[in-house]
Order: structure tokens, then sequence, then C-alpha cells
């Protein structure tokens, strides 16, 4: 609803609650009138026809005088003479009715009884009874008032008592008369038509039989009252007064009925008129008011048009504003600024539509560019998606932008990028792992170029231990010696030797390690660099192969061996003094094509156990004669049916050698492997030494060198106190081996006092080392061993430069005692200090330096004190 | 190891002889332990006859001294200077009672 009309409504509901309040205060008002002029009226006519009866009672008591003044009529009366009575009153009677109009005269006897009536018959009930015939003779006065006595109707009436002389009441007389009279007086007074009702509204009496036929029946005579009352088409102003009687019962009813049409009408003309003006004037104001309203709302409505314009975006509104004065003008001024607003915004808007339609087309060429690094599939999968935009972007018509759906296809592209990206990836790592097992291969190269490099160190190692240059000895023609090796594939553990041990002794190794590769090139080098180094301090091959035995097993972790077999040959006699250990048999080619193995066997390979003792053995071999050394790779030669070559067929085809040159021997034996052997590989190296003893040597018959110089002391591989004794240590110094036994000490001790007194020591030097001895080896013995083995230890003293330096060498386990022993708390209480620890701080204390050091397994402690010379 | 034993009025004097060392220092111990654990009011060790103590000597005595409780008393005299050396280096010199001689000990 409109905001005018609203105020309108609101206006014309006061207006109307307004007059509405005035009309009803009129019409209370009027009524109050109506009322007070009911009862003016109805006090008036009650007064007049009052007055009216009363008028009439007093013409009525005026009349009475003639009869109870009348002393016959007393008597007559006294005596209860009906006919005596008639006569008296008779012509009083008559003569009132007369003159003073008296319709009815009677006499009552004191008992009611109806002594004389005007009407004749003395049967009639009397007009008053017996009840008042006794207040009237109680009052002893006359009564008067109307009444309506039986079938006579409503009468004035007035009693009065006859009393006789003696004042005793005899009879009542009773005059009564009508009540036209003062009906037609009241109506010729008062104007209105009047009517006289009995007690149940019949009609008694009236000025206008006719028009109480309209009332007869509805009226009420109870209650005194003025209506108006419609008569046909007049109006009546009906009064209704109540009639009493002298006991001031309701008798009846005087009704009085006024023609009041003419009054009525004006006063409904005024009522009608009145209205009209107030109607018209509200219907004015009204409209006026609207009127107002709707001119003052003309600027607010165009303002709220261009708003609903604007709203939907129409910004070619225009607003003229007329006024601006009141607040409805101001908003339309404030409306027209925010026109001029939106139409900048739209504006501004319609730029950044254009700006942004740039950016998409921008975005989308990009993107394309973009796709074109993807992958065949991505790119086509990006172009769809970017035609598909175009394609929305047009239809859409730029309503929306494109942004949305280029966000989707940015995110697709993103997505396929990412794809594309992660695929590169995995690409990457997998090439990466490529690359590194390519890099593990090189890798695997270089160590295998390395290995071979080792290899080919291990063979010419392997090579470079054997001589190579034949003739070996070029001025000895006592015998001819050749050898060969024929490596195998890897690098094998064949070697073999020769050399003059002296002038008239020749030796000759031949040996295979067993392994391969370097450990085993490094192994036979060892084994014969200590045979040749070795052999000429030995007494015999088996001493020599027993102490080189013992070398190479003492410290052998790989627990490699050598089968070696290694003759001495006596070049003056031809005896060749031998040890085999576990080698294959030499051959030794006799004259005549006889072929012997010698199959004597000294002992087990070198290495294997220590401290083996190896026998002797010997042969001799006569001039012309020969000998072929070989190593099981000759006999164990392979054919392809994996047949080994044997010793029997080197011996079968070694009688067929004798007398040849030993290269010829080799090179045959050779020929003959390499024959049998044919494609199959070769497994191991095939190595030979052979010799042909040519003549005996020159001194023969001579005595061997005295062996003991050349004999070789093997007890240094094995320390013992022996050691000690048997090369003294010059006199500055001292070395004492003791062994793990506290008792020991004492002895150690007296070792020290001797050699401090040889050498003048101070006493209170040896004291100090004494006591820096027993602490320390103390806690070696105590200690410093895991098991209860015996063990040695070695004390060495050495004065030098004014310094006694002490040495004590011990393999118990690693221990040093100058920074691992605790430290004591010298200055705790006697009875919270702990037992034990001084010692080392005694030794410490007493000692000018100290030091420790672990060597090879041992520890070893040394400690200095300056000798002050004593005095 | 030699060790005399002596009883004066209340005081039981322990003369170790040549030397205490670790081999002898457990007969040491036990003669000190049994003299101490005899109840006596005042032990005392004379050093005058002995050449060498080691640290297992020290510690013999450090257990005598543990082991004999107020007021009963534990004292050593007559060291060579070697012997009080030992003591002074290890400092036990300042938590035993080391007297000159034996009256001063007993005294």
């Amino acid at each position: 609803m409109l905001l005018r009309t609203r105020v309108t409504i609101i206006v014309f509901i006061t207006y109307a609650l307004m007059i509405g309040g005035l009309i009803f205060a009129g019409v209370k008002n009027e009524q109050l009138a109506d009322q007070r002029y009911a009862e003016a009226t109805l006090n008036g006519q009650d007064i007049f026809w009052r007055k009216l009866v009363e008028n009439t009672l007093q013409r009525l008591e005026a009349a009475s005088t003639a009869l109870d003044g009348n002393s016959d009529i007393v008597r007559a009366a006294a005596r209860r003479d009906p006919g005596a009575l008639r006569s008296v009153v008779a012509p009083v009677s008559d003569h009132l009715a007369s003159r003073a109009a008296i319709t009815r005269v009677e006499v009552v006897s004191r008992d009611a009884e109806l002594l004389y009536s005007s009407q004749g018959s003395l049967l009639e009930t009397p007009l008053i009874d017996a009840g008042t015939i006794q207040r009237i003779a109680d009052g002893g006065k006359s009564r008067s008032g109307i009444v309506q006595g039986g079938d006579s109707g409503f009468t004035a009436t007035v009693s009065v008592p006859l009393t006789g002389p003696d004042g005793t009441l005899v009879a009542v007389a009773t005059l009564a008369t009508g009540l036209r009279p003062p009906l037609a007086e009241f109506k010729s007074a008062t104007g209105a038509d009047i009517f006289l009702v009995d007690r149940t509204g019949r009609l008694e009496l009236g000025t206008d039989e006719a028009l109480w036929a309209h009332f007869d029946g509805k009226l009420s005579v109870r209650k005194a009252r003025m209506e108006s009352w419609p008569v046909a088409d007049r109006s009546y102003a009906v009064v209704v007064l109540p009639l009493r009687d002298g006991d001031d019962h309701v008798i009846g009813a005087l009704v009085t009925a006024r023609d009041f049409t003419a009054t009525q009408a004006r006063q409904n003309l005024i009522r009608r008129l009145a209205l009209a003006l107030v109607g018209s004037f509200f219907a004015m104001v009204l409209l006026g008011f609207y009127v107002y309203l709707r001119r003052s709302f003309r600027p607010l409505n165009e303002a709220i048009r261009v708003l609903n314009a604007l709203s939907r975006g129409d910004t070619s509104v225009r607003l003229e504003v007329g006024n601006d004065k009141d607040e409805i003008g101001r908003i339309a001024g404030t409306v027209g600024v925010f026109r001029d607003n939106a139409v900048k915004l739209d504006m501004l808007e319609q730029r950044r539509e254009r700006q942004r339609r740039r950016q998409e087309l921008f975005i989308r060429l990009q993107m394309q560019k973009l796709s074109e690094m993807l992958e065949a599939d991505a790119r086509a999968a990006v172009l769809a998606d970017l035609a598909e935009i175009e394609a929305m972007a047009d239809q859409q018509g730029g309503d929306r932008g494109e942004i949305e759906v280029l966000a989707k296809a940015f995110q697709t592209m993103s997505d396929r990028i990412r794809e594309q990206h992660e695929n590169l990836q995995a690409l990457i790592a997998e090439r990466t792992k490529d690359v590194e097992v390519l890099r593990e291969a090189l890798r695997t190269r270089d160590q295998l170029a390395l290995l071979r490099q080792e290899l080919d160190f291990a063979r010419e190692l392997q090579l470079s231990s054997l001589p190579q240059v034949f003739p070996p000895f070029p001025e000895r023609d006592e015998f001819q010696i050749h050898a060969a090796m024929l490596p195998a594939k890897e690098v094998g553990g064949d070697f073999y030797d020769f050399f003059l041990i002296d002038r008239h002794h020749l030796g000759v190794v031949i040996g295979d390690a067993s392994g391969k590769g370097v450990p085993a090139a490094m192994f036979i080098a060892i084994t014969r660099s200590l045979i040749k180094a070795v052999a000429p301090l030995s007494g015999s091959p088996g001493q020599c192969l027993g102490f080189v035995n013992t070398m190479l097993a003492v410290d052998n972790p790989q627990l490699l061996f050598a089968t070696v077999f290694y003759g001495v040959l006596d070049l003056r006699t031809g005896e060749v003094a031998f040890c085999n250990g576990g080698h294959p048999p030499p051959l030794v080619l006799r004259q005549g094509g006889t072929v012997e193995a010698i199959r004597d066997v000294s002992g087990v390979a070198l290495g294997v156990v220590e401290e083996f003792d190896y026998e002797n053995g010997s042969f001799t071999i006569g001039v012309g004669e020969g000998l072929l050394l070989y190593t099981d790779g000759v006999t164990e030669a392979t054919d392809s049916q994996e047949a080994l070559f044997e010793e029997y067929r080197l011996i079968d085809l070694a009688a067929d050698f004798v007398g040849l040159a030993p290269e010829e021997v080799i090179d045959r034996v050779s020929a003959a492997v390499a024959e049998f052997v044919a494609e199959a590989p070769q497994f191991d190296d095939i190595t030979m030494l052979a010799l042909r003893f040519d003549r005996l040597a020159d001194g023969a018959g001579e005595e061997d060198a005295p062996s003991g110089g050349h004999r070789l002391s093997l007890t240094g591989f094995k320390p013992t106190e022996e050691v000690v004794e048997t090369a003294p240590p010059p006199p500055a110094s001292l070395d004492v081996t003791i062994v793990n036994d506290r008792d020991e000490l004492e002895r150690l001790a007296d070792l020290v006092n001797d050699f401090a007194a040889s050498h003048g020591l101070p006493e209170r030097i040896v004291f100090n080392l004494n006591l820096s001895l027993d602490e320390l080896i103390t806690n070696i013995i105590s200690y410093g061993y895991g098991d209860p083995e015996r063990h040695e230890i070695q004390v060495r003293f050495a004065i030098d430069d004014g310094s006694l330096m002490t040495e004590i060498v011990d393999d118990a386990r690693a221990y040093d005692p100058f920074t691992e022993a605790p430290e004591p708390d010298l200055n705790a209480d006697v009875l919270e200090r702990p037992i034990g620890g001084l010692g080392v701080f005694l030794v410490k204390e007493f000692m000018d330096r100290v030091s420790y050091s672990r060597q090879d397994g041992h520890n070893v402690v040394r400690m200095w004190q300056t000798i002050a010379k004593e005095g | 190891m030699e060790i005399l034993e002596e009883t004066t009025g209340n005081a039981t004097i322990l003369v170790p002889l040549s030397r205490v060392d670790s081999a002898t220092a457990k007969a040491f111990e036990a003669r000190v332990i049994a003299a101490v654990g005899a109840g006596a009011a005042r032990i005392v060790i004379d050093f005058s006859r002995l050449d060498y103590i080691s640290s297992a000597g020290l510690r013999v005595v450090l257990v005598g001294a543990k082991m004999t409780k107020a007021p009963r008393k534990f004292a050593l005299c007559g060291m060579k200077p070697q012997i009080r050396e030992v003591f002074d280096v290890s400092g036990f010199s300042k938590i035993l009672s080391i007297h000159p001689d034996r009256a001063t000990a007993l005294a």
C-alpha cells in the first residue's frame, strides 16, 4: 500500500472517529433534552390534570354540603328508611344533578348498605366499599378522589359522613360526577387528545376514539412516560400518566397523544442538513489532503522510478528535481547523485569488461603457446579445451566472462603439465638408474682393468722371480740346465730356481704354490727368496726346507702352501741330496733309456705345519745322465675328453730323451703335452726344469767347507733366556727376562741391586727404581693377563749420559698405567681413603719421566731417572 | 717375611723386617689385622728395621688405620728416609700418625 494511501486512510479514520464522537455526543444530548422535556411534559400534564380533577372534586364537596347539613337526611339515614330517605334526598339530588352536574348521589349506611341511589335501584353496588366507610368513620372527614366504580367507569367522587346529633356516624353520602368535562377541558387547553384507560389498558373515556384504536392494547399504564408513536404518516407524542385512587392504587391511566409531526419533520430536516454538511466537508478535506500528498510525493515517486531503473541497470533515466527544500526533495536530489554515480560505475564496469576480455584473450593465447610445449596428446586435449572455452565465451556473450571456464581449463592444463612433468621425472629417474647401472658397469670395468693390471703384475712378479737367462752359468761346463714355464691363463703358483751354493754344489728348486693370482705369486716369491737365502746357510736340503716351512707357516693367515722339491747336486760326485715337500717325483734319465722316478717323500708341503722335520734323501746321477723336474701342470694336463696326460706318458716320453740337451728335452715334452691337450684349455702352469750332467767337477774328494760357518741358527725365531745368556749386554746395560710370578720380583730386585752396585748408583735411585718396578710389574702380573699361562716380561736397564732408562716389555693386554690408572685422592681422610691405586702414582712421583707405547702386541713402558752421583 | 711383635703396657708394637712388597704384603696384612683385632688400645708399627715398602705395604697400613677406631690409636714410627718419602709422596703422612721414634709413638 502506498504511503500516501496509508496516510490518507489514517487521516480518514481520525476524522471519522472525531465526527462519530461528535454525533454520539449530540445524540446523547438530544436524548437528555428529550428526557427532560418528557419529564416536564409529564409533570405539567400531571399538575394540569390534578388541577382539573381537584376543581371537579371541589365542586363536588361544595355540593356535598347540601347533604351533610340536612338533618332530615341524617334522620332518615339514622332510621335507615330508604323511602324516607329518598324523599328527602331525591330533591336535593335532582337539584344537584341539574346545577352542579352531579351524576350520581348515594347514601350508604354505616354497615355499607345502600340506602339511597340516584340511579334508583338499591341493589346496585355502592360507589364506596366498607373499608372506605370505616376509614371515613375513623377519620371523621370526607374523602374525595377518582374512583372506578362498578360499571360506571371512572368517576370523581366525594364521600361525606352523615353524623347524628350525638356525633356518631350514621351514614356516608357519596356524590359522583363523570370525568368527561375535565377531559374536554384538558383537550381544549393543551390541544392534545386525551384518553382514560383502565388498569388493563382498555379505553374508558377519550377525546378521539379513532386515534385510540392505534394504541389500544399496546400501551402499558403502569409507568408514567412519554414516547413518540408513529401513527400512519404522522407522529404522536404519547404521554402516559398512571391514575391512582385515594389509597394510591393504580386504577388506570391518563394517556395524552399530541400530534408533533410538523416539529419532527423540521427536526429531521435540520439533522439531515447537518449530516450532509459535515459529510461533504469531510470528503473535501480528505480529497484535498490526498491531492496534496500526491503532489508532495511526486518527486519521491520520481526518485523511486529512477532507482528502479538503476537497479535494472538502466542508466538512461533522468531525474528532474524541482524542489529540494523538503525531505523528499532532498531524497530525490540524493538519488540524482546516486544515478550519476551509477552512470559512472557503469562506464567503469564497461571499461573493465573490455579490459578483462583483452586479458582473457591474452591468457588464451598464452595457454595455446604453453600447450605447444606439451606432448602431442596433451596438446590436442588442451587445444580442445580452449576451443570449448571460446565457444562457451561466445555463447555467454560475455555475460559472466570466461574466467571461470578459463580457470577450469587452466586446471586441466596444469594437471596435464604436472602429469607430463611426473612422466618426465619418472623418465629421468629411470635414465638416472640406467646411468647408475652404466656407471656401475664402468666401475666394474675399471675394477676389472685394475684386477687385470694386478694380474699382469702378479704374472710379472711370478716370471721375474724365475731365472730367464740361459745358459745361466756359461762358465760351467759340468752341466747344462734349462727351465721353462708355460703359464696358464690365470696366474699360477709354479716356480723354479737354480743356484750355485758354492763352487761344487748346484741347488735346483721346483715348486707349486696353492692358489692362484697375486697371493700365490707373492707366496712363491717369498718361498723362492727364502729358499735361496737360507740354502747357503743350511746343512741339508731338509734343514733348509724345514726352516723355510716354519717361516711360512708361522704367519700364514691365508693358509697358502707350496709343494717344493729342492735338490743339491754335488758336482764332484753326481750325488744329489734332496728334500721333497709333497712335490711330484722328479725323473732321472738314466743311460740306456731307463727313467727313474724318485718317489721318496720327505714331508708335507711347505707352510702347512710349523716345526716340521723334513727328511733328506739322496740319489746319484752319472755323467751323461739327466734330471727332469716338473710340476703337476705337466702330468695333469687335460685333453678335450678330460683325460689326463699322466706320469706314465711322461716317463715313456722321457725314455727317448737321454743325452738330449735340457732345452731339447723341455721342448719335446712341451710339444707332446701340447699335442695331447690339443684344443683343450690349459688350466695350470706347465713348468719343467731339466739338467744334464756332463762331467764331474774338478776337485773331487775335497772336503766340504766346514758347515758350521754356514750353519743357520734357528734360535732367533723363539726367543729364550738362552739368548740373554748367550748374548750378554754391554756393561752399561742389563737385560732381564722374568716370568709372571711375584716371586720373580725379589730376584729382579737382587739383579737391580747388583747392577746398581756395579755402576755406583745412589741408594735412593735404587730404592725408587725397585719400588717402581715392583708396582708396575705387580700390576702386570695381577691384572694384565687374561689367562693362567706362563708369560715373560723383559726388563732392560741402560745407563746413558747420566740417566738411567728402565724399559719393561710385556705381552699383557694393552694398558697404559700412566693414563689409565685412577688418580688417588691424597687429601681424603684416613677413614675415607680407598685402598689401592697408589702404586702408579708413586712411580710417577719417583721417576723423572715416564712413557708408554704399544708395539707389536706388547706394552712398552720406559722410565728415566737422572743419576746424581752420591756425595 | 719376618715380623716381630712386642707388647708394652696397653700397646702392641709390630716390627716388620726387610721388605714389604706385593709378595710379602699379604703376610704383613694378616699380622696387622690380627694385632688390631686383639684389642690393644694402641697399635704401633715400628719401621726402623724395614728397608723397603711398596704401595701394597701402604695399603696394609691404611687397612690397619681404618680398622682402629677411636679412642684407640694407630701410630707409625722409626721410618728410614726412603720409606718416609714414600709416605710423604703418597700423602699418607698427612693422615697417619707418624712419629720419629718408638718413645714418642707410645707417649
